[in-house]
């Protein structure tokens, strides 16, 4: 019986060391390769460098899975050649970035209290100082942030005693695939398909000739309308986007796989998958989404903008259409497997004047109009798509152009289209400073 | 879906008890909805309405309480986290305005959306919800010479709430800024008899930075136990200004009110340690200044009751040219842990390096635009990890020793407007940093635009 029960007791000690008590083994970031992918931008005198890490790369530089805990350290260097002393405000950044000894508490193991130690000292050496950083220094190190899945946006605001500046970022995360990932876009047209515009009467005529509404993968059956035009270069596009907090899309795989883990997080949540909806014979191009992440409203709740790249160009900007819904109801758990419909909010309009003002309050949308091209439904007489819901518009579609520069909104311009009584036409306005927008005090 | 089973199982019901009507549409008004039919008459709400006027354009708005909404809508708003607010606006000018909807709430629920959240399953009822939902909601545009009024459905915030009432006319954007009490819930500083918290002869007044600085350096590092021995959590910051110019500046961050400890909000926070839930107004435990407890404790919840900052604030028996001077202690918490030392069993691991904290709170309220003027002082014995101080938790923390210092004004600030006391600053280079404070000092006194002499790295 003794000799039964001793390697059984042998075996329960082992686990309990290796299991709970655990071991802690860090990578200095040096020796991991996040480096590679990091951006620099310099403006008189300051020169920024950032990186934004994988979940792989966190794991290795810091030896325990952070993105598990909802944390995304973020790399930093900056470097001061001005004759001012500059304070790094990582709140700018994000309002509830984490610190180095909360990230330390998230993973202490639960035996070993030298490996909580070593730790906690990890990511106090690595993270960064927040203090000015002198004439001639430099200051590097991590900023512990919220996760960010797919693409991030990176805000380094400088403060002077005279006034800030600010640096913006962003940045393609490995780790999940986004869906756009899978279309090769220079092959979407031939040179012989491009139409080059130059002129605002004839942009007007092409997006009024955009067909009205998606499809079926067969090309038949009801749809949602294309009501939004986006115009721009795709960096600027997507700056915007993400510096409102959109998310990109996880491409659909197809297969079936429980992730269990996800299952009950929201934050899982943000990149889901998005049906297909087909406008010139093909799959949106990019999806993006913006889920409600404060309560667990991110299963059933958020807003979706599908894009087409168009084989318009507009002084050389590419012109991109796009259908923006608003998902009110179903589970995303369940609609997968169950099919279950996709209940949207059927007055449209509202979610598209939604898109609008979020995204003008990013602040690089140069003009703003409304071309015809939908078609007028009411709620009586209302329109279907795919999945037998109702929609109704009254039947205009905005259009965005897109600039690099920072537009104020009394600065914005206007085509002088369709005069959409009511809404917006003398513009929206806004400068951002709505409790949301970290750092738009200091600008 | 909520209420889908206890409509469908009532439901069921009605089929089995009148099984000749089974060809009929299912079950009509298997669940009524009763809305209120006039809101304004039903629910006397408007009677907390605070109106702001500017150029022709005037805003009236009120928060609805849980109960309210309740009231008003027929179903539990609060429960899917949902405030509608009240709006009036009233346009004089003769171009429309618009109210913007996302710089108002980013998060703002579209009319059809709040409904559907109360939606049960395959309930006729759903229809008139969305109807009346859409019927009571205000709409973007405001005519020229037009009025009005209805609800915006915002995301939920408990205690006390602030409205940027955003509004685009004219070419420029107006906002309305308010901040509601919301009824319905205690907070700690509403059982503060602040009348007889000092007589009127304690105040002492003191008129120049000098003597400020004197005062605040001889308060004690750290609070105490009731009866005013020991040493307990740091007193690592002042702030002084008008109490509300102070508030609303936290509120504007995205600090929430605290509720005072009792039964139910003990309870409550004992369920959320297990669940790991949010619970952003979550009763502190009571830390002594003055032998008493702290008058407000605000805090900043992260996404779990685990994860907050958190402040105390104690009333001082001192103005500085005729503010109020308030004390306070903040700190990070990092995670909560199973103890007999509280009476709900738990307690938050601060994060030990208390300084964080600090900083935390000096880029948050320099951001929030109310503080006119900032600086350090010294107070607090240095203490490093090898030798740290330790809370009556038996929690240990560590400090550079300095306490941020705050003053508000009643106007706007932004960042480059930002006036300093240039006494010492915190940090490893506090040295240089405050010989460009007084060089910029010395040069906004001579009315120069403040460029300070660069100093040369060793």
């Amino acid at each position: 019986m003794r000799n039964k029960l001793l390697p059984i007791a042998i075996w329960i000690i082992l686990a309990a060391a290796a299991g709970c008590g655990g071991s802690y083994s860090p990578n200095p970031p040096e020796e991991v390769s996040f480096l590679d992918r990091a951006e620099t931008q310099s403006r008189n005198g300051i020169t920024i460098t950032v990186a934004v890490l994988s979940r792989e790369e966190s794991q290795e530089v810091f030896g325990v899975d952070l993105a598990a805990n909802g944390v995304q350290p973020v790399w930093l260097d900056i470097e001061n050649n001005t004759g001012k002393p500059y304070f790094f405000m990582p709140i700018a950044l994000d309002p509830d970035y984490f610190s180095p000894n909360e990230v330390a508490f998230m993973n202490h193991l639960k035996f070993n209290r030298s490996a909580n130690r070593e730790m906690d000292e990890q990511f106090s050496k690595y993270g960064i100082q927040i203090e000015f950083v002198m004439p001639g220094e430099r200051d590097k190190g991590f900023v512990y942030t919220n996760l960010d899945p797919g693409l991030k946006f990176v805000n380094v605001t400088l403060y002077e005693i005279d006034g800030t500046e600010n640096f913006f970022f962003y940045f393609e995360v490995p780790g999940i695939q986004p869906d756009y990932e899978n279309v090769d876009f220079p092959t979407l047209y031939t040179k012989d398909e491009l139409v080059y515009i130059d002129d605002e009467a004839e942009l007007r005529k092409a997006l009024e000739a955009l067909p009205c509404c998606t499809t079926g993968s067969d090309g038949g059956g009801g749809g949602e309308p294309i009501n939004v035009v986006l115009i721009g270069d795709p960096d600027d596009i997507s700056s915007a986007v993400v510096r409102r907090k959109w998310d990109v899309t996880e491409a659909d795989t197809g297969k079936f796989k429980f992730d269990l883990g996800r299952a009950f997080s929201p934050e899982g949540y943000r990149t889901f998958p998005m049906a297909s909806l087909y406008l010139f014979g093909r799959r949106q191009d990019v999806s993006l989404q913006k889920s409600r992440r404060e309560t667990d409203a991110a299963y059933r709740q958020r807003n979706t903008l599908r894009l087409w790249l168009t084989p318009v160009r507009y002084k050389g900007k590419t012109v991109w259409a796009g259908a923006v819904s608003r998902d009110i109801g179903s589970d995303l758990r369940i609609r997968k497997y169950w099919f279950a419909a996709q209940e949207i909010d059927p007055d449209i309009d509202e979610t598209r004047d939604y898109l609008v003002e979020d995204i003008i309050l990013s602040q690089n949308v140069d003009k703003l109009g409304y071309v015809d091209g939908v078609g007028v439904s009411t709620s009586e007489d209302p329109r279907y798509n795919l999945s037998k819901l109702p929609w109704w518009s009254d039947g205009y579609r905005a259009v965005l152009l897109f600039g690099k520069d920072q537009i104020t909104l009394g600065d914005l311009g206007y085509f002088d289209w369709e005069d959409v009584d009511a809404i917006y036409d003398g513009g929206t306005g806004g400068d951002g400073t709505g409790a949301a927008d970290e750092g738009a005090q200091g600008k | 879906m909520p209420g889908l089973w206890g409509c469908a199982s009532y439901c069921a019901n009605q089929d089995t008890l009148d099984s000749s009507e089974f060809s009929t549409p299912p079950a009509k008004g298997c669940k009524v909805y009763a809305p209120s039919p006039d809101p304004a008459k039903d629910v006397p709400f408007k009677v907390r309405a605070e109106t702001q006027s500017e150029d022709g354009i005037s805003v009236s708005a009120v928060v609805l309480s849980d109960y309210e909404s309740e009231r008003i809508f027929g179903v539990n708003l609060a429960r899917n986290g949902i405030q509608p607010v009240w709006l009036e606006i009233g346009n004089t000018t003769d171009k429309p305005v618009t109210l913007i909807y996302v710089a108002t709430d980013p998060g703002y629920y579209s009319p059809n959306e709040a409904a559907y959240t109360n939606y049960s399953y395959a309930n006729p009822v759903n229809e008139e919800m969305n109807e009346y939902f859409n019927k009571h909601s205000i709409k973007r545009e405001i005519p020229a010479g037009g009025v009005l009024s209805g609800f915006f459905y915002t995301n939920w915030d408990p205690g006390i709430k602030y409205l940027n009432v955003s509004i685009y006319g004219e070419e420029q954007e107006k906002n309305f800024v308010f901040y509601f009490v919301i009824p319905g819930i205690k907070l700690d500083y509403q059982r503060v008899d602040w009348d007889t918290l000092y007589k009127k002869d304690e105040y002492v007044n003191y008129e120049t930075e000098e003597e400020l600085r004197k005062v605040l350096e001889a308060v004690p590092c750290c609070a105490t136990r009731k009866d005013g021995t020991g040493e307990n959590d740091a007193l690592n910051f002042f702030v002084i200004g008008d109490t509300d110019n102070i508030i609303s500046a936290f509120i504007r961050r995205g600090w929430d009110v605290t509720e005072p400890i009792s039964v139910s909000s003990g309870l409550r926070a004992f369920k959320a340690y297990f669940s790991g839930a949010r619970y952003r107004t979550s009763p502190m435990s009571s830390v002594f200044v003055y032998k008493r407890a702290q008058d407000i404790g605000l805090q900043k919840a992260r996404s779990t009751i685990h994860e907050r900052n958190h402040l105390r604030l104690w009333l001082m028996p001192v103005r500085y040219k005729g503010m109020d001077v308030w004390i306070g202690s903040v700190s990070r918490d990092v995670g909560s842990y199973f103890t007999f030392r509280t009476p709900w069993l738990s307690a938050h691991a601060i994060d030990p390096d208390l300084d964080e904290a600090r900083t935390y709170l000096v880029q948050d309220l320099l951001f929030s635009g109310g503080v006119e003027k900032f600086g350090y002082i010294k107070g607090i014995r240095p203490s490093t990890p090898d030798d740290p101080h330790r809370n009556f938790m038996k929690q240990s923390w560590w400090t550079d020793g300095y306490r941020a210092v705050f003053v508000f004004g009643d106007d706007p600030v932004t960042l480059n407007e930002l006036d300093f006391f240039d006494w010492e600053w915190a940090g490893e280079n506090g040295a240089e940093v405050i010989e460009f404070i007084k060089a910029m000092s010395a040069g906004r006194k001579q009315g120069k635009p403040a460029a300070p002499a660069p100093i040369k790295p060793d």
